[in-house]
């Protein structure tokens, strides 16, 4: 019995490795493939983004699970998450020159890349017009499209200004606005202080609900109810909207919140409303819109 | 003299004992193929028979295959091979030790305390001075974990052992309520997170062999390595053991030696495989079971087909974590467990009425 | 020769030996007994180590609490009253986990020899944990044999220390048990073993200490200390040694069906 079960053991462990080297003898063909325009690979969604609005998009060999916009990108290969690249996998694709946004890692997995004389380069974040515009001229260096780079940058900076001078010219009382990240399990988890989304809802002149502490965390009921949001903002996840109402407001935590009085919620898409790229003044003025209706 | 016939067999079967001591070498050949043919396969497709043919030539390699080989493969290679055969090993000690065969390093707080250390390391280095963080780098929260799984053993075995005797027994229930301390401060420390640091915890936690290199492997092989060795020279005592501490000392075992010996092996060598790849289970509890079952459970033979097999296994697993979703990566302790937990549940089903609690 | 001298030791709260001595010489058997809560078992573990106590004890002029494990496995084998095992260990492996170092280098031999001589070796690759339980007290005690082979090694007689060695066991193989004890003791070896069974008892020892409170009430061949006054006043119940039951009430002495097979 235990022999025979020691067989199957071997035969099993056998099995398997055979596979994985007939995987490798096939998978030889991907290394000979010289990308000729195609040569970077992107890291982050708001990264993405700016490639693509640089006219540079052809240029893309794959991508992270962040980037998800526009929509050709999800059909390149994707490389995992951006905190936890595996170094050989970034190299299957054969970049030459690698953009990453802030807290690409892991570090370990960057050194091997460095080592492996690829570029990267690393392209700062920032909750604000400027650092939306640094983003662009770093990218747009890396690139060698630094007039594009400039032109973009000039664009989306006065997007945003105008995006921003409408909502200060907001006359009235400031809009209270909740962002929720998640509702799992009854439990809200929010945005406080220091967070892309208190940054937005600034810009789109609201006032943060969630105010006392950093970061997204969660939020007992009460608090939520002391918070007496006027709006909620999700990130959109597809699915139906009057569905994830229903539920939101039923919590105990937001049912007495003025919120839910006129069921607003607001749902825009993540990368478009946190990446800081170039939809970030589009997703100012939405919010802008749906805040104080125009 | 009571006179009852005696069956003689006309030759004496090979015992175990010898099927398992021959098994070192099938499974040591194991371990070379199951290497040879890691280091031919990833994701970037580079193989390493084009590798050598290319040496034989005379010609260099490109930088491309070199940073492959050399700095990616290799150290993964020799990382997988240390962890395997620590956590294998491991787990057959601690089993030994404590005369159960669901034992794991777990229970002396290893895995409790490297969790607790790595995630102050996760949650909490930002707050060090910028000059020491920058020396550390990205060996923190390697440092941090070992730091936190010697700190949780010292502790136990300091509140197991009085007038020079360490009650197993107490141990184990230490450990449970060290455990669920670590658990509730590394709860606090998750709530203090944002959210990057969330998820590195949660991928620290699923295990993982991609962060290997030459710095991390010089600091934990030597660890490794020696702790191996020791535990090796355990396995009479181990024996011994399985007829109780009482009749364990009659023999001639000495008894609190081993104890120390025993866990002094497994705080390190788990304590530094858990430092460097994370949380990855099932290892120390599949392997030394599966080997009982094909060549007994004498301990002299035990120890060193475990880290063997353990080794093997887990350069294995590691092979798929790299290949089955390329280019992106699974994190390995998932592959453990998916090819641990089913495989075990079949073992224990066909095997009713072996495993004696 | 084995001496131990005002030995106190204390379990819990309670006094168990309150400053016991005895003495056991090689080439004898020795038989401790006594009613329960005497002593008698914890006096053994006194002498083998394993609960802590004050007072002196010797083995071959050595104070044992000087000699490391080692020295000791190699001076005297202990049979414990009860065994567990962890693992799935043959009969066969079990026996060899008591060979230590040292031993006379044909470890498979002796194996099978201390199989044969407690009548088990139809039974070497079998799990232990499939045996009853007193075919595995007699695996024990072939162990405990493989241990301390030669009942004399360089003139150095060794001991074997038995826990109620016969308490699971049928007639005949308490028998057996007991003739090999005997000629342990007839090769030169020491043996030490405490008894509940007093016709054994009888049989076997050639000499008797009789416990009885954490003391040593007598001591002395078995016709001397197993008497009516001194066994009732130890038992605290009404003994008559040497007399039958009335006719008509069957009744079975060890010592007849030892004569029939010899």
């Amino acid at each position: 019995m235990t022999r025979r079960m020691y067989n199957t053991l071997t035969a099993l462990m056998v099995a398997l490795v055979a596979a994985c080297a007939a995987w490798s003898l096939n998978a030889d063909e991907s290394t000979a493939k010289e990308a000729a325009p195609a040569d970077v690979l992107s890291i982050g969604g708001d990264v993405t983004e700016i490639v693509h609005a640089l006219g540079q998009g052809h240029r893309l060999l794959a991508r992270d699970t962040t980037s998800t916009w526009p929509p050709e990108v999800r059909d390149l290969p994707d490389v995992g998450y951006m905190r936890q690249l595996s170094p050989e996998g970034v190299l299957s694709v054969g970049p030459s020159l690698i953009l990453l946004a802030e807290g690409a890692g892991p570090p370990e997995t960057l050194e091997v890349l460095r080592a492996a004389d690829i570029d990267l380069v690393e392209v700062n974040g920032g909750f604000d017009a400027e650092a939306i515009a640094a983003k662009i001229r770093t990218v747009g260096a890396a690139l060698e499209v630094p007039e594009q780079a400039e032109a973009l940058a000039r664009d989306v900076t006065l997007a945003l200004d105008i995006a921003l001078a409408d909502a200060a010219a907001q006359t009235g009382p400031r809009k209270r606005v909740l962002f929720v990240l998640s509702a799992a399990g009854g439990k809200l988890t929010v945005a406080g202080e220091n967070t892309g989304a208190a940054a937005v809802i600034r810009m789109a002149g609201g006032v943060n609900a969630a105010q006392g502490f950093d970061g997204y965390k969660q939020l007992t009921d009460e608090a939520a109810s002391v918070a007496a949001p006027d709006v909620i903002v999700m990130m959109d996840r597809g699915g139906n909207h009057d569905a994830t109402a229903d539920l939101l407001f039923s919590l105990p935590a937001l049912a007495i919140t003025p919120a839910a009085e006129t069921r607003a919620l607001v749902k825009i898409d993540g990368l478009k409303l946190l990446g800081f790229g170039v939809r970030t003044a589009q997703a100012v003025t939405e919010l802008n819109a749906t805040l104080y209706g125009d | 003299m009571v006179a009852m016939s005696d069956t003689l067999p006309a030759t004496p079967r090979r015992t175990r004992l010898e099927r398992a001591r021959r098994l070192h070498v099938v499974l040591a050949l194991l371990v070379g193929l199951v290497a040879l043919i890691s280091l031919n396969v990833g994701a970037t497709g580079f193989s390493l028979v084009n590798v050598i043919a290319k040496t034989l030539r005379g010609e260099a390699l490109s930088r491309m295959e070199s940073v492959v080989l050399w700095d990616i493969r290799l150290p993964r290679l020799v990382m997988g091979l240390l962890v395997g055969a620590a956590l294998a090993t491991s787990g057959a000690v601690m089993q030994g030790l404590f005369r159960n065969p669901l034992a794991d390093p777990g229970i002396v707080g290893v895995t409790a305390g490297g969790m607790l250390g790595a995630t102050l390391a996760i949650v909490l280095g930002g707050m060090l001075p910028a000059g020491l963080l920058a020396m550390t780098g990205g060996t923190l929260v390697p440092i941090a974990a070992f730091a936190g799984s010697w700190l949780t053993t010292i502790l136990l075995y300091r509140v197991s052992t009085r007038a020079g005797r360490t009650s197993v027994a107490t141990m184990l229930l230490a450990g449970i309520a060290f455990t669920a301390l670590a658990g509730a401060l590394v709860g606090i420390l998750i709530y203090k997170a944002d959210d990057s640091q969330l998820r590195d915890l949660t991928f620290w936690n699923m295990g993982s062999l991609a962060g290997a290199n030459w710095v991390k492997l010089a600091s934990a092989a030597p660890i490794i390595l020696a702790a191996l060795v020791g535990a090796m020279l355990l396995g009479r005592g181990l024996n011994g053991l399985a007829l109780g501490e009482a009749t364990a000392h009659h023999i001639g075992i000495p008894v609190q030696w081993m104890k120390n010996g025993a866990i002094l092996a497994v705080a390190a060598a788990s304590g530094a495989a858990v430092a460097v790849s994370g949380g990855i289970g099932f290892v120390g509890i599949v392997v030394p079971h599966l080997l009982r079952l094909a060549t007994g459970p004498d301990h002299r033979a035990l120890l060193l087909n475990s880290a063997l097999l353990g080794a093997a296994l887990l350069v294995a697993a590691d092979m798929i974590a790299r290949v089955v979703i390329a280019p992106a990566e699974l994190p390995i302790g998932i592959v453990t467990a998916v090819m641990g937990a089913p495989f075990f549940l079949w073992i224990l089903l066909r095997q009713r009425g072996v495993v004696d609690l | 020769m084995l001496v131990a001298r005002n030995i106190h030791v204390s379990l819990g709260t309670s006094r168990v030996l309150d400053g016991l001595s005895l003495s056991a010489l090689p080439g004898q058997i020795t038989c401790i007994v006594g009613p329960n809560g005497s002593g008698k078992t914890t006096s053994l573990r006194a002498i083998t180590g394993d609960v802590p106590y004050t007072g002196q004890i010797t083995l071959g002029g050595k104070d044992i609490a000087t000699l490391k494990p080692r020295e000791l496995a190699a001076l005297r084998g202990v049979l414990p009253q009860a065994s567990t095992l962890a693992f799935p260990f043959t009969v066969n492996e079990v026996v060899q986990i008591g060979l230590h170092h040292g031993t006379s280098g044909d470890h498979d031999g002796i194996t099978r020899a201390a199989l044969r001589r407690v009548d088990l070796l139809k039974y070497a690759d079998r799990p232990y944990q499939d045996l009853s339980g007193g075919e595995q007290q007699r695996v024990q005690l072939a162990r405990v044999l493989a241990q301390v082979w030669e009942p004399v090694v360089d003139r150095t007689p060794r001991w074997l220390f038995l826990d109620e060695p016969v308490s699971s066991l049928d007639i005949a193989h308490q028998l057996q048990v007991m003739r090999i004890a005997r000629d342990f003791a007839g090769a030169g070896g020491g043996v030490v073993a405490v008894m509940h069974d007093l016709n054994l008892t009888a049989m076997f020892a050639d000499r008797v200490i009789l416990l009885a409170g954490g003391a040593c009430l007598a001591t002395g061949s078995p016709a001397e200390v197993m008497t009516s006054p001194l066994l009732s006043r130890a038992y605290g119940c009404d003994l008559q040694v040497g007399r039958t039951p009335p006719p008509g009430t069957p009744f079975l002495l060890p010592h007849l069906a030892a004569l029939a097979a010899e």
